[in-house]
Order: structure tokens, then C-alpha cells, then sequence
């Protein structure tokens, strides 16, 4: 990932909207799913996954459940009532953002 | 597909553990990562060997301290929003009737005469003591039969232990004139006190529930 810091201040967004759409998902699952979406141009580390998703578990977006899988235990991630609507909140604000910069990087198309 | 086996699996937790990561439930999320990682890599490759497989992931994996500290952060968060919200919820309608209520009976009985006082304090004091310690020598019982570390409950111990250092604080009346609390501010703080305990009680019992739901089929 190339522009790594461009992305980090939108890692929730991007986590939430995947669980919105997926249903229950595990870490390394997010992982790839993300590197899939973006044809390997996002790779998401784990260092900044697992702590994105505990701050959204502790805000209460997220919640846990454990399941037995090939002989280990995994620990799946699913969006919280709250979390629904924090998706909404958060794509909303990402398209906002989208369209303030896309003013600011080309202010012609603003005009026309 | 091939599948990471159950040794290798314990020589997964033994790898995270030799990198000062204690606790299982932090060990958990880390060797389910490193496994799947493995695994895909045997998607394409099904003759390369575990070693191998875990060497190529290691040479890309990230620093296991730091997530166990971001952990940490995050359930100390979570856990006193929680201690937040269950208190405020004492000092809010419709519980706040009882509060009051509470505190009134107190300062009512608290002035009968001294041998309720002493006596009403004394219990009050010993089912605090006792609902404070009990919760922690089940799950000192639970840690010793699992034998293993929890930072869950290690984050509850650290946000419950202002409620520890308030439950103490009854100790040190014992040595004062009692009259000298013979007064509301003192109702006021004992009713506080016990709601503290009664939270710091409910705090922990949740969190042994979760560590026994959760952990105790898988160890």
C-alpha cells in the first residue's frame, strides 16, 4: 500500500461498510476480502486492523462471537444495532469528504 | 485443503507466547490470523511444509506487543463506559427514587441508637467486603483450572480498583468516633459506596461469565 496514510483515517469506514455488507466476518477474512475488493492496491496490516476493530468493539459498533474452526478458535466480528447506523453516518461523511476534495483537486468542474 | 493440525496449532500459541504475549485472549485472534495466512499459502503451495509456511508469514508480521497494548486500551474503554453508565443509571429516574429512598432509610435507622449503628455498618461492610472478594477468588478458581491469563479480566481488575480502594475506606472509620459521621453527607456516602460495590460485583461476575461462555469449551 502505497499511500498507507491516505487510507488509515478511513479504516473504520472501510471496516464497517465490509461487515454491512458480509454479515459476520474474522480478521484475516477482512484482510483479504479488502485486498480482493481493491485488486491488491489496499493491503490492510494487521497492526492496524486488530486495533481498529477493538476500538470499534469498546464503542460498542461491533460485537463478538466465537466459533471451533479446524482446530483453533476464531473470532468473528458482526455489526452492533449501533454499528447499522454508524455505517450510514460514516459513508455519509466519506461521500462528503469525497466530493469536498474532488472540489478542491479540480475546481474547474466546479465552476462549469 | 490443507489444514493447520492441532499441534501446530499449539506450536502457533507457543511461537506468540515466547513473544511476551501471556494472555489468551489476546493469543487467540493472533494465531487464528497466522494459521489462516498459513493455510492460504497452502492453497497454492500444498507441499511446502508448516515451518516453512510460518517462516514466510513471520518475515511480514507485525509487532504482537503493540497489539496487545492497542487491547488493552480498548477494554479499559469499554469497561468503564460500562462502570459509567451502570452508575449514572443509579442517579437517574426511575432508580434514583430508590437511591433516595435508600439513602433516607440509612440516615432514619443510622439515628435510632448506637447499637443499630454499629451493627448496621458492620453488615453492611461485610457483605461489601465479601461481594468484592468473591468474584475475584472465583476467578483466581477459573484461572488456575484453565490455566491461563486473561487481559479481559485484567482490565477489569485495573478499572474496579478505585472501587477496591473505596471499599476499604469503611476500615479506617472503624478506628474514628462513629457520631462524627452522625450526619447525611455520611447516609449520602455510604448508599454511594454500596451502589460502587454492588457495580464493582456486577462488573465482575459479567466478565467471569464471558472468560467461562467463551474460553472454557476451548481449553
Amino acid at each position: 500500500m502505497s499511500n498507507k496514510k491516505l487510507y488509515r483515517g478511513s479504516l473504520s469506514t472501510i471496516i464497517l461498510k465490509l461487515l454491512g455488507d458480509n454479515g459476520r466476518m474474522y480478521g484475516y477474512e477482512i484482510t483479504q476480502k479488502v485486498k480482493a475488493l481493491t485488486a491488491g492496491e489496499l493491503q490492510i496490516t494487521e497492526g492496524a486492523l486488530y486495533p481498529a476493530l477493538h476500538k470499534l468493539e469498546a464503542e460498542g459498533h461491533l460485537k463478538v462471537e466465537f466459533e471451533q474452526v479446524n482446530n483453533r478458535m476464531r473470532k468473528y466480528y458482526a455489526l452492533t444495532e449501533d454499528g447499522t447506523k454508524e455505517v450510514a453516518n460514516k459513508l455519509s461523511e466519506m461521500e462528503q469528504f469525497i466530493q469536498t476534495m474532488q472540489q478542491l483537486l479540480n475546481p474547474k468542474t466546479g465552476l462549469a | 485443503m490443507k489444514q493447520v493440525t492441532q499441534e501446530e496449532t499449539q506450536e502457533l500459541f507457543n511461537l506468540v507466547e515466547r513473544h511476551a504475549i501471556k494472555y489468551y485472549d489476546v493469543q487467540i485472534e493472533i494465531v487464528d490470523h497466522y494459521a489462516s495466512a498459513i493455510e492460504e499459502i497452502w492453497e497454492n503451495e500444498p507441499d511446502l511444509s508448516f515451518l516453512e509456511a510460518q517462516k514466510r508469514i513471520y518475515r511480514e508480521f507485525w509487532d504482537f506487543k503493540t497489539l496487545e497494548e492497542e487491547k488493552r486500551k480498548a477494554l479499559i474503554k469499554k469497561i468503564n463506559k460500562r462502570i459509567w453508565k451502570t452508575f449514572s443509571s443509579w442517579m437517574k429516574l426511575p432508580r434514583l427514587v430508590l437511591t433516595l429512598i435508600s439513602i433516607g432509610c440509612f440516615f432514619y435507622l443510622y439515628q435510632q441508637s448506637e447499637i443499630i449503628q454499629k451493627y448496621m455498618m458492620l453488615g453492611i461492610f461485610s457483605i461489601g467486603m465479601l461481594l468484592n472478594f468473591y468474584p475475584l477468588w472465583r476467578y483466581f478458581q477459573l484461572k488456575r483450572h484453565l490455566k491461563k491469563e486473561f487481559l479481559l479480566m485484567d482490565c477489569v481488575m485495573a478499572s474496579n480498583s478505585m472501587a477496591l480502594v473505596l471499599a476499604m475506606l469503611p476500615v479506617n472509620w472503624l478506628h474514628y468516633d462513629w457520631s462524627h459521621f452522625y450526619d447525611l453527607p455520611f447516609a449520602i456516602f455510604t448508599v454511594v459506596w454500596v451502589i460502587n460495590i454492588l457495580i464493582g460485583y456486577q462488573i465482575l461476575e459479567k466478565n467471569i461469565q464471558v472468560i467461562k461462555s467463551t474460553y472454557l469449551k476451548a481449553a
